[in-house]
């Protein structure tokens, strides 16, 4: 299960995400983001309520981050231990923006 | 008078005494003409009253037959015997008490007899059998052999007579059956469930030497052979097939686990009504199980009720809460899975025993028959082997079974305590694996994965395997990803099976008898 | 003789038994050989209230023929109960005894006329005078001589059915020797007397424990002096019973089968003892005290 909540401050788009980033809920993100990044700069992914992260989460974020790169920045806030940690070890930690 | 195994038995009636010693003794005496050397036993059954000169009768045929022995001797008899020091010179057997069960509440009943209460601390087990003295034997062998072996369990210390059969009189102080607590304490379900089923792993769990105990599989074989008489010849021999496939297995089963036959005397949890123990695979016993909460009265709700007291709804609740609790999980397609195996055996037997008791020459009971035959074939269609793994579950590999994966896994990871850190790594993990198969191992067709958990304990590790017939394929062949590269120079993809090796403390691949097998490793302490 | 006495060991010893004189099948006169042939050394004759076999066996006893006691079993009744009473070493021409022996015998006559009498009345039973006068001659006529005599004339089919049938339907009120009468005759004439099959009452009751111990020191009070401890129809353990008594009140202690020939099925010497059996003390002082008359 993944929540997705967006909002949208002119250029500025904040995803809520809130549950389960895995090989089921991953295309929902992957879909929702495709459909609204056009014209964001920045976007925001807060993940204080990620609890779990898989490579499906992963690969979602990885080709993300390659489309803001073009277009603007990509942060992650309010990530978790145990998100933070898959992010450690695949090396996403150097990749991603993580405040 | 009669004669068996070279012993001569001549029944003493009424009164000696005086009046009649001689006689009596003259007529022992003809009676044993020409027998000497034999083991003589007095049964004393019908003697009322021995005054000494009755006694000096016995004393002088110990003298000529040394091996002389009284049996059934009534509790008046046997005082003057003792008193007079006879039951030091030789075998002076008491006669069976009487008692009346009637009016007692039953507290049990089981293939072999049926229990009641006779007062506040003792109960009574009421053969069948008329003859039961062996079976009670049995019983009382069987019942010592589970409490060696740390069954707790009550052990008869008495034979009575009950009408014209026997009964064995155990003590079960204000014992309460587990069928009884759930009629009047519904609140109390859940914990007759977990109890329950702590025992019935407790039993499952326990080795018994050999030769000790009957092996059930030879008798579900029987059952099976008798089916063959009665199912189309393909069914029948896979039936039959099916049983001789199960290995031999031998630890405990109790054979007639149901409600009634499980007591709680003093916080205590005591198992009754030991005459069905044997050694088998728990399928069996589950199989006995499914008959007494569910094939019983699958067509008839109301037997539940008369036999255990609680209605048909508690008994189906009862029961799957049971096999849930006892595989360690709520998955429906596991606990399926298992009962229908055990439905196999159970609709095996309950065909058997309604024709041997002439059920095909009633209409009803025939279409029972018929009932459980086409369920029986049904199942039979789609069964492979009855054995069962608790700890394995297998489904179609399908991206889509993938939270029903991570749950059952889950739910072995919460039963051993496992910490959040490592539940959520092994969680990834699990789920990188089996996408994995989804993804490779049989496409574009569909096919079936397995993945089992065994948690060992001291150290604690958990120990995730995978298995599944696809395409022979080892995913750690595959390099690890550049995970310094930065973000437009990284693959979308590949990291998968590189976040399991790297989370897990080992992860190991080998393809064996057509399958792939992956078990990944983690140690929790 | 002294010097035989103190090498008594082992199943040796028979001093109760029965001849025709009482209820027994053997003659007097058999009873020495018999004896011998059992490898008895020591016995005494012990015809109930009847004494003739202490005047006819001596006499014939030859050299190297077992020892011989005279003896007696008074069949006694009291207020309190029915005893069996044992005289040993009693002088049998001495008044005190024969007078004992006579009152009894009387007695038992006169429960025999009743019971004929009871019979002819009651089933009208009658037997030839000459059977009549073979009876009531007899040392010691009972129940199982009327009875033998309606199995021989008709009247019941066996020894048993005639008795209880027909003689037990009347029960009298019968007159025995008081045990105290039977202990002084047997004193008196210079006897022990020895209480028979303590456990076992007259015959067939069961008295042990404290029962026994009460009956056993009134007994006493009369002047009794020991008891039939070893006996062929009790059990190691009464034997033990009796003899940790005996101890306890310093009696004599003495051993008998009861062999009545045919018609018991005891056999000569059968009395507990057994090789192994060592003799207790009062036994040993009952075997130097008695007094082995010549007659």
């Amino acid at each position: 299960m993944l929540n997705i909540t967006k909002t949208m401050d002119g250029s500025k788009a904040v995803y809520n995400l809130e549950g389960r980033l895995d090989t089921i809920t991953a295309p929902d993100l992957e879909k929702s983001l495709g459909d609204e990044l056009g014209g964001v700069k920045e976007l925001v992914l807060d993940m204080e309520k990620l609890e779990y992260i898989s490579s499906a989460g992963l690969r979602v974020l990885l080709s993300t981050q390659k489309v803001m790169a073009k277009q603007g920045e990509m942060k992650l806030i309010h990530v978790n231990d145990v998100v933070m940690e898959i992010f450690e070890v695949t090396g996403f930690t150097d990749i991603l923006t993580i405040e | 008078m009669t004669e068996m195994n070279n012993e001569v038995t001549i029944a003493l009636k009424g009164r000696i005494d005086s009046n009649n010693a001689a006689k009596v003794e003259e007529e022992i005496r003809t009676q044993l003409e020409g027998k000497n050397g034999a083991s003589v036993c007095l049964n004393a059954a019908d003697l009322q009253y021995i005054s000494s000169a009755g006694l000096r009768v016995i004393l002088r045929l110990k003298k000529n037959y040394p091996d002389l022995r009284i049996s059934e001797v009534c509790s008046e008899v046997y005082e003057i015997l003792d008193m007079t020091g006879f039951t030091e010179m030789m075998t002076v057997e008491k006669a069976y008490r009487v008692v009346s069960v009637e009016g007692c509440e039953e507290i049990g009943r089981g293939a072999n007899g049926t229990i009641y209460r006779i007062d506040q601390d003792n109960v009574v087990k009421v053969y069948n059998n008329a003859d039961a003295l062996d079976d009670i034997r049995h019983e009382r062998e069987t019942a010592k052999l589970a409490l060696i072996l740390g069954i707790p369990t009550a052990i008869s210390y008495d034979i009575v007579r009950v009408n014209d059969s026997y009964g064995s009189v155990f003590e079960l102080l204000n014992a309460s059956s587990f069928s009884k607590i759930i009629s009047t304490q519904p609140e109390k379900l859940d914990w007759c469930i977990k109890e329950y089923v702590r025992m019935l792993k407790k039993i499952h769990s326990t080795e018994v030497p050999a030769g000790k105990l009957p092996d059930m599989k030879e008798t579900v074989l029987s059952w099976a052979q008798f089916m063959k008489d009665w199912l189309p010849e393909e069914a029948g021999n896979k039936l039959v097939k099916l049983v001789e496939d199960v290995p031999h297995n031998d630890h405990m089963i109790h054979g007639d686990y149901h409600t009634k036959n499980l007591e709680l005397q003093n916080d205590e949890v005591l198992l009754i009504d030991m005459d069905t123990l044997a050694v088998g695979d728990p399928i069996f016993e589950l199989a006995s199980m499914y008959n007494a909460f569910v094939g019983f009265s699958e067509l008839d709700h109301s037997i539940i009720k008369e036999f255990q007291g609680f209605d048909w709804d508690t008994a189906q609740k009862f029961w799957h809460g049971a096999l849930a609790e006892y595989l360690g999980t709520e998955n429906k397609r596991k606990i399926k899975e298992v009962e229908d195996k055990a439905r196999i055996i159970g609709y095996t037997r309950l065909i058997r025993r309604s024709i041997r008791r002439g059920g095909m020459d009633n209409e009803k009971e025939r279409q029972k028959i018929e009932h459980w035959k086409k369920e029986l074939l049904e199942l039979l269609e789609t069964t492979e082997k009855l054995t069962f793994h608790p700890n394995e579950l297998e489904l179609e590999a399908d991206a889509d079974n993938l939270e029903e994966v991570q749950a059952f896994v889950g739910e072995h990871l919460d039963a051993a305590d496992c910490p959040p850190r490592a539940r959520m790594q092994i969680d990834v993990a699990v789920e990188e694996i089996f996408i994995n198969i989804v993804s490779y191992a049989y496409s574009p067709e569909k096919g079936n994965a397995v993945v089992r958990v065994e948690v060992s304990e001291d150290p604690v590790n958990v120990i995730i395997t995978f298995l599944d017939h696809g395409i022979p394929y080892d995913p750690l062949k595959r390099d690890d990803p550049d995970v310094t590269l930065a973000a437009d120079e990284r693959p979308v993809g590949g990291l998968g099976i590189f976040i399991a090796k790297t989370v897990m403390d080992d992860v190991t691949y080998e393809y064996k008898d057509g399958q792939n097998i992956l078990e990944l490793k983690k140690n929790l302490k | 003789m002294s010097a035989q006495k103190n090498i008594l060991q082992g199943p040796v010893i028979d001093l109760h038994m029965h001849t025709t004189v009482s209820d027994g099948t053997d003659l007097p006169e058999e009873i020495p050989a018999k004896v011998k042939e059992h490898g008895i050394r020591l016995f005494s004759i012990t015809d109930h209230d009847a004494i003739k076999a202490a005047l006819i066996v001596p006499p014939l006893l030859k050299e190297g023929d077992p020892d011989f006691i005279t003896g007696v079993e008074f069949s006694c009744k009291d207020e309190l109960g029915k005893y069996h009473i044992l005289g040993y070493g009693y002088d049998p021409r001495l008044p005190s005894i024969n007078e004992t022996v006579q009152k009894g015998h009387n007695l038992r006559m006169k429960k025999v006329h009743a019971r004929l009498d009871f019979l002819k009345e009651r089933f009208g039973f009658s037997f030839p005078q000459g059977e009549l006068n073979k009876l009531l001659t007899q040392d010691n006529p009972g129940k199982p001589h009327i009875a033998n005599l309606m199995v021989k004339y008709g009247y019941a089919k066996t020894k048993e059915e005639a008795i209880l049938d027909y003689i037990n339907q009347v029960h009298f009120h019968s007159e025995y020797v008081r045990p105290e009468e039977a202990i002084a005759g047997i004193l008196g004439s210079g006897g022990i007397p020895i209480l028979a099959h303590p456990a076992y009452g007259s015959g067939d009751q069961l008295i042990l424990g404290e029962e026994m111990e009460e009956r056993l020191v009134r007994l006493m009070g009369f002047g009794l002096k020991g008891l039939e401890s070893f006996y062929s129809g009790f059990t190691p353990k009464i034997t033990n019973e009796m003899l940790g008594l005996a101890e306890k009140y310093g009696l004599y202690v003495t051993a008998g089968s009861d062999y009545h020939g045919r018609n018991k099925l005891i056999t000569l010497g059968d009395n507990g003892l057994s090789e192994d059996t060592v003799y207790p003390e009062g036994m040993k002082r009952f075997l130097e005290d008695v007094r082995r008359h010549e007659v």
